[in-house]
């Protein structure tokens, strides 16, 4: 991949990553961390990775970084006893959007990932798999999961409702 | 209302039933306490029942229709939901969601949850760093960089065999203390003849006269100090590449001069002579010598005005040589002419 290459690449990706990566972490200089971390390990291995490839590279590497991030933050809540940032049932906004934009963020690590890519970036199950290393059975189930959660968080809400 | 003995056989078989209103009711009790009479013939009426007939039928089954199986498990409904919102369903998966849902509406609402739990990217999201994230073309500075430099190489090389090779020069550009010596007999050999005590004697310039390379001369070593020390304990043949290699090459005059070295002599310049070729006389009256030496300084002097570079020459004293130095942007050319090379 040439230096053009990479820099059309930072045109095309460098949003997408962010906001995947801001969705999973849920904090801004987190995020854009995150996304100079995976095009900076992309320029190291630029001259290797096809250009075909760029996107599922710096998705993979944004992935991992996230969920690395996502353990030490966990560890860290663990050691401070901090409480979860936010809680649904405790919310007075009723609007769709937002519902499933917390419930999101209620996901586990893998099946919020899943999500994700799929829901942001239309990957495939294929797709997926490569990037976070399940298998494409592993990926319909998480996704299946985190579908059913998400629905199942709207169904109590309009209980309450 | 009035109830009286005209219209009160409507209101028993309600009140039997219990279907009459409280109102009436109570209208219809104070009649029937008036008229003692009716209010017998109603005891036993209320006890008149048809007892209900056991007799099924029995070409019941015959006339049931078949039933789509409206049933269907929550997981399962799930399952068809999110495969058909994932484009992961088939066709029998498919047929069988359409099934349910003209049986049930809980599928439509399945359908409508199921597309919420879609989440879309906010696009108004974008990464602050992003131009900095961009890398430069460094390698192709650098290759053009080199190009260029290769490109500029190549060209003073060309300018300069270019420029040897004319060698048309009037004898009065010549520097003084570079003329060669005149070739006064071709079959004298020169004795030996050291550098330092050399001397050119005055050309007078003649445009028509034809550049002749100077004798030719055979190239001796001249032995140097050796640490015999260091030498001692390595092979022979290894002993003798060293003394070869630390060797101070000098010049010396070939004392006979035959055709073959004159044609060897002759390529030099760029007149190319074969050796069964007869050797073109030289008339010593004529004839101009040009070392090595002054054709090489010529060379890049010209190239050096050419090119608009600034050259220096100095003078070597300890060993009678001459130090051009060529600078440019781009280049730097160094070259040390020793006279008789």
């Amino acid at each position: 991949m040439t230096v053009e290459d990479f820099n059309s690449c930072v045109d095309l990706y460098s949003d997408g990553i962010y906001r995947f990566a801001l969705k999973m972490l849920g904090n801004t200089m987190l995020a854009e961390d995150n996304v100079q971390d995976s095009f900076e390990r992309l320029w190291v291995k630029h001259k290797e990775v096809d250009r075909s490839k760029a996107k599922s590279y710096l998705f993979t590497t944004s992935y991992h970084a996230s969920v690395d991030a996502i353990r030490r933050d966990r560890h860290q809540q663990e050691l401070t006893n901090a409480q979860p940032e936010f809680e649904l049932g405790h919310q007075p906004n009723f609007d769709v959007k937002e519902i499933i934009n917390h419930a999101v963020d209620q996901l586990p690590t893998v099946q919020k990932s899943v999500l994700l890519l799929r829901d942001y970036e239309g990957y495939s199950y294929d797709e997926i798999a490569g990037i976070t290393g399940l298998n494409e059975s592993q990926v319909k189930v998480y996704i299946y999961r985190a579908r059913v959660f998400l629905k199942e968080k709207l169904v109590s809400i309009e209980n309450l409702i | 209302m009035s109830i009286n003995l005209s219209t009160y056989e409507e209101y028993l078989l309600d009140y039997i039933e219990g279907k009459l209103s409280p109102e009436v009711e109570a209208e219809l009790v104070l009649f029937l306490r008036s008229h003692p009479d009716i209010a017998a013939e109603l005891d036993g009426l209320s006890q008149l029942t048809i007892p209900k007939p056991e007799l099924p039928y029995p070409g019941k089954d015959q006339l049931r229709r078949k039933v789509k199986q409206a049933t269907c498990s929550d997981k399962e409904l799930d399952y068809l939901c999110v495969a058909e919102l994932e484009d992961d369903i088939s066709e029998d998966e498919r047929a069988r969601l359409e099934e349910l849902a003209e049986l049930s509406s809980k599928v439509e609402q399945l359908r409508s949850l199921y597309a919420h739990t879609r989440i879309l990217p906010d696009v108004s999201q974008v990464c602050p760093g992003k131009p900095s994230l961009k890398r430069q073309n460094l390698i192709s500075t650098r290759k053009v960089i080199v190009a260029a430099t290769a490109v500029a190489a190549l060209t003073a090389a060309i300018i300069g065999i270019y420029t040897i090779n004319k060698l048309s020069l009037p004898d009065n550009s010549l520097p003084q203390n570079q003329v060669a010596e005149r070739v006064t007999n071709e079959s004298q050999p020169e004795p030996s003849r050291p550098n330092s005590t050399i001397t050119h004697p005055q050309i007078q310039p003649k445009p028509e006269s034809r550049v002749e390379v100077s004798p030719a001369y055979k190239t001796t070593t001249r032995p140097v100090n050796i640490d015999n020390e260091e030498l001692q304990p390595i092979r022979t043949n290894v002993t003798e590449l060293k003394q070869i290699a630390s060797k101070e090459p000098t010049i010396e005059p070939i004392a006979d001069i035959n055709p073959t070295s004159l044609a060897i002599a002759g390529k030099v310049q760029g007149v190319a002579f074969r050796k069964d070729e007869p050797v073109p006389s030289i008339a010593p009256s004529t004839a101009k010598v040009y070392t090595l030496a002054d054709i090489a300084g010529l060379g890049l002097k010209r190239l050096a005005n050419l090119v608009g570079i600034s050259y220096n020459v100095k003078a070597d004293s300890t060993n009678a040589s001459k130090h051009i130095e060529v600078d440019s942007r781009l280049i730097a050319i160094s070259t040390t002419i020793r006279k008789n090379e």
